[in-house]
């Protein structure tokens, strides 16, 4: 188990690479000056060569990408915006984001893998029906856009809820069931259509056979083996939740790694933008191997030769 | 070929007995036809001001009122309509051709090429959801063509995973074997055999991405990242009406109203097609 | 006994109350179990208690009836705790091994924690066995436990389900289409076409002295060594659709010794010897 992990860690080696490698280049494979970008057209002679300077705009490409990458690690990469180390600017950002993202995959997978096992128990029944409509509502709706209804609901007419920020519990209601509503949606068409398969297989009928309640055979039998595919679902989507809380975070303004990201890209602090989208995607790798490795724990016919 | 234009006569039938297919596919018409006739549909120009009816109630010269230039909304929507359609049309364009050509060569080929090129990809798919598109966008700058850009890259490994998958299955098969033995050169085999065998997760995989590239371009237009204002488009209008959403609500609705409808009816059909396109699935 | 397609599968399924509703429907009939009456006016929580205590089941495809996530042991551990909440867990430990010695499963001790996919076709459907007798029931419904697997495993699968049968004094419902099977561990046989019994009767009598055209039609396409024959005996014709039955006998259109009646009534079950039931009018005319 152990050596499988570690192979799979040295797997996203070079995935983790090649991220950096894009998120640097992205500032350089556009056309036009770099440090033009970075300054934006108000910018004079002087801030330009003071630019070109700072991030070496002048040495060649691989330099400049070792710089990049050291200077993300060492602080000496700073934020043009808030002129300290990029780490410190992002990290407890992304701490808030990271906030945000795992209440809203729980509440996502509450009420996803519910929905999706009681339509597929229920199948052809009005319950089936109704979550089928509401997890394609789910999976359809723009995020953002159904965050401004809820918000004009709960925040502005009933004024039960707070309508932005963080702080207390309450400032994690709206956002979170926003964020994680099309995730749900997903998870529920992916449950409904694994635990079907699976409720037509011969072990369901052992399971009855030998005297085990309904509740049994679909919680413990079928369940166990519909989670299967539901994990990796459940892993990918996470990589949506942090990508879809550039919009929550937006609409709700949340304190997060996403909403940095838009405010950095519009204040052209490309620092924070490229370090930003190496750490989330960094981020969604290391979930995509955690969810490897409930897979291997969830199905033993993966762990011997996986 | 006969048999293709019987089995495309199959796949029709099917989709014309699951209801909810048959909706999606009406949607997507009707959105077709108002994206192309908006200049006709539309009751007023999209981007005339009209100060004095600044959010103008609904009204039978204005059935949705107006937004805060007084700009017509019902018309700002139809023409939004035609605007996310070039969007989905153009990326969707670029990510299928690009994204079938890697995926096909890589499938095809194997080896070394396969792994650079799927590598890439994962690469590309490390970067989450709207982020890959949104961080081109930053650099390219916000306009339509570069937002149809920053789209098209951002669905290509999805299309080149599909048509690898596809064709690594199709590869094996004999009537690929033949083509070769027969000494048809790998383009034409590609082009000939393989690929028209590997379709159907392509076709699917196609009407699903035009809901999500709509979703993903709404989303930067209300990140103030897509289509710039005056031009309509249904998440820019949602972006401004979001910061009169006090006083003016109903400005917020119908914009978002217009992207679910059309997003859901790629997705009721692309469900669909997920079961007409079953081989398995007897008629 | 009965050719693929006939009902064996479902009547099995249908006593254990297996049959999903919807769409399946049990229309009819009684199903009598000792001393519990008519199984089929019980509520699905009475069912539930009979199931792998009173009656088990040992399924076709070894393959696919054990759960590829949990461990051989533990989906028997289940059958018995199932119905004996209170054993320890010792007890249901060495009572798990002590059946799988029964079945001779090589190397309890360890099989016990191996999950499905570790054992071979032979050894799951022991597992079978060992989870279908793991309550001492008092029948055991095994629904062609052969048809899977090799045919040198069918000989060794079969001798232990008779051994083990004699050894533990349940009854077994053996389902099968080979002849073979029937004549070698069955005592008495019930042939089924088309969804009903059409005859029934002890082994011997059966095979010595068949009386249902249809079952004559089965046995004399058994290829034999022992006769020189040049041709098998086929029964003309196909089962006829299950969704459209005839009216009166549904083998008449496959019969050669269909009379009148035939076309009009569908025959009883009638004992014409002592312990040989048939449902057919020519037979019970002939007597």
């Amino acid at each position: 188990m152990l050596r499988f992990i570690f192979r799979r860690l040295l797997l996203l080696i070079p995935v983790l690479i090649g991220v950096s490698i894009v998120a640097f280049l992205i500032l350089h494979l556009a056309p036009g000056d770099p440090a033009q970008m970075m300054g934006g057209i108000e910018a004079s002679e002087a801030d330009l060569i003071m630019l070109r300077q700072k991030f070496g705009l002048d040495r060649p490409l691989p330099v400049q990408y070792f710089m990049f990458l050291k200077g993300m690690f060492t602080g000496e990469l700073l934020s043009l915006r808030y002129e300290s180390p990029v780490m410190e600017v992002i990290w407890p950002r992304l701490k808030n984001t990271l906030a945000l993202a795992s209440v809203s995959i729980v509440i996502a997978v509450l009420i996803g893998v519910t929905a999706g096992v009681l339509s597929a128990v229920k199948r052809k029944t009005w319950m089936d029906y109704t979550a089928t409509v509401f997890a394609l509502l789910g999976i359809s709706m723009p995020v953002f856009w159904w965050g401004l209804l809820l918000m004009l609901l709960f925040s502005v007419k009933l004024m039960w809820l707070p309508s932005g920020g963080m702080g207390t519990p309450l400032h994690y209601i709206l956002p979170s069931i926003v964020l994680g509503t099309a995730s749900a949606g997903i998870i529920a068409r992916m449950t409904r259509s694994s635990m079907l398969d699976v409720l037509r297989q011969d072990y369901i009928t052992t399971a009855t056979a030998k005297g085990l309640s309904r509740r049994l055979v679909v919680g413990r039998h079928a369940l166990r083996n519909a989670m299967i595919p539901t994990v990796t679902v459940v892993g990918l989507q996470f990589g949506q939740l942090l990508a879809g809380a550039v919009l929550t975070e937006t609409v709700f303004s949340w304190p997060g790694v996403g909403r940095l990201l838009v405010t950095s890209i519009l204040a052209r602090d490309y620092p924070v933008v490229q370090t930003s989208l190496v750490l989330i995607a960094a981020f969604f790798v290391l979930v995509n191997l955690a969810v490897d490795v409930l897979y291997a724990v969830l199905d033993p016919r993966v762990r011997y030769h996986g | 070929m006969g048999s293709r234009d019987s089995r495309a006569m199959l796949v029709l039938r099917r989709i014309g007995r699951n209801p909810v297919a048959l909706l999606g596919l009406i949607i997507i018409i009707v959105y077709i036809g108002v994206a192309l006739f908006a200049p006709i549909l539309a009751p007023h120009d999209p981007i005339d001001q009209n100060l004095s009816k600044s959010f103008a109630p609904l009204s039978a010269e204005n059935p949705l009122g107006c937004d805060e230039f007084g700009r017509d909304i019902l018309s700002r929507i139809i023409f939004g309509a035609r605007t996310s359609l070039i969007i989905q049309v153009f990326s969707v364009l670029i990510a299928l051709v690009t994204g079938v050509f890697l995926g096909a060569v890589g499938g095809y080929f194997g080896g070394w090429l396969d792994e650079g090129i799927m590598r890439v990809m994962d690469i590309l798919l490390a970067f989450p959801g709207i982020l890959l598109a949104l961080a081109i966008v930053a650099v390219l700058g916000p306009d339509l063509k570069n937002l149809i850009i920053a789209i098209g890259i951002y669905s290509i490994p999805q299309f080149a995973r599909i048509t690898r998958g596809s064709v690594i299955t199709v590869k094996q098969s004999e009537y690929v074997t033949a083509a070769r033995a027969i000494g048809e050169s790998h383009f034409v085999t590609i082009m000939r055999y393989v690929l028209p065998n590997a379709i159907s997760p392509i076709i699917i995989q196609t009407t699903l991405r035009m809901a999500t590239v709509l979703l993903t371009a709404a989303g930067l237009g209300f990140l103030g990242l897509g289509v710039q204002p005056p031009q309509p488009e249904w998440g820019t209008m949602l972006s401004t009406a979001r910061m009169y959403l006090r006083s003016a609500p109903l400005v917020a609705v119908f914009p978002g109203v217009s992207i679910m409808i059309v997003v859901l009816g790629f997705n009721f059909l692309g469900d669909g097609l997920q079961d007409a396109l079953n081989p398995r699935l007897k008629d | 006994m009965g050719e693929t397609g006939c009902g064996k599968s479902v009547t099995a399924h249908s006593v254990m109350g297996l049959i999903p509703v919807p769409p399946g429907r049990i229309v009819g009939g009684t199903v009598t179990f000792g001393k519990h009456g008519n199984l089929l006016d019980l509520k699905e929580e009475e069912m539930q208690k009979l199931r792998g205590k009173e009656m088990s089941m040992i399924f076709q495809d070894p393959m696919s009836s054990l759960n590829p996530v949990f461990t051989a042991g533990f989906q028997v551990e289940e059958a018995i705790v199932t119905h004996d909440r209170h054993i320890s867990k010792k007890d249901l430990l060495s009572r798990v091994v002590g059946l799988f010695k029964k079945v001779n499963i090589s190397d309890p001790e360890k099989s016990v924690h191996s999950y499905p996919h570790m054992l071979s076709g032979g050894m799951k459907q022991r597992v079978m066995i060992a989870m279908g007798l793991s309550c001492g029931p008092k029948l055991i419904i095994a629904d062609e436990p052969t048809t899977a697997l090799d045919v040198s495993i069918q000989a060794q699968i079969l001798t232990l389900l008779k051994k083990l049968q004699k050894e533990e004094g349940s009854s077994v419902l053996l389902i099968s289409h080979d002849l073979g099977v029937i004549a070698a561990m069955a005592k008495n046989v019930a042939v089924m076409y088309a969804g009903s019994i059409v005859e029934y009767a002890p082994v011997s009598d059966l095979f010595q002295q068949p009386m249902h055209p249809y079952t004559k039609g089965l046995l004399g396409a058994i290829p034999r060594l022992d006769r020189d024959i040049e041709r098998l005996a086929v029964i003309p014709g196909t089962l006829p659709n299950l969704f459209d039955l005839p009216e009166g006998c549904k083998f008449r259109e496959r019969c050669s010794e269909a009379l009148e009646i035939c076309a009009s009534v569908r025959p009883r079950l009638i004992e014409i010897e002592p312990g040989h039931e048939v449902a057919c009018h020519a037979c019970a005319r002939d007597r």
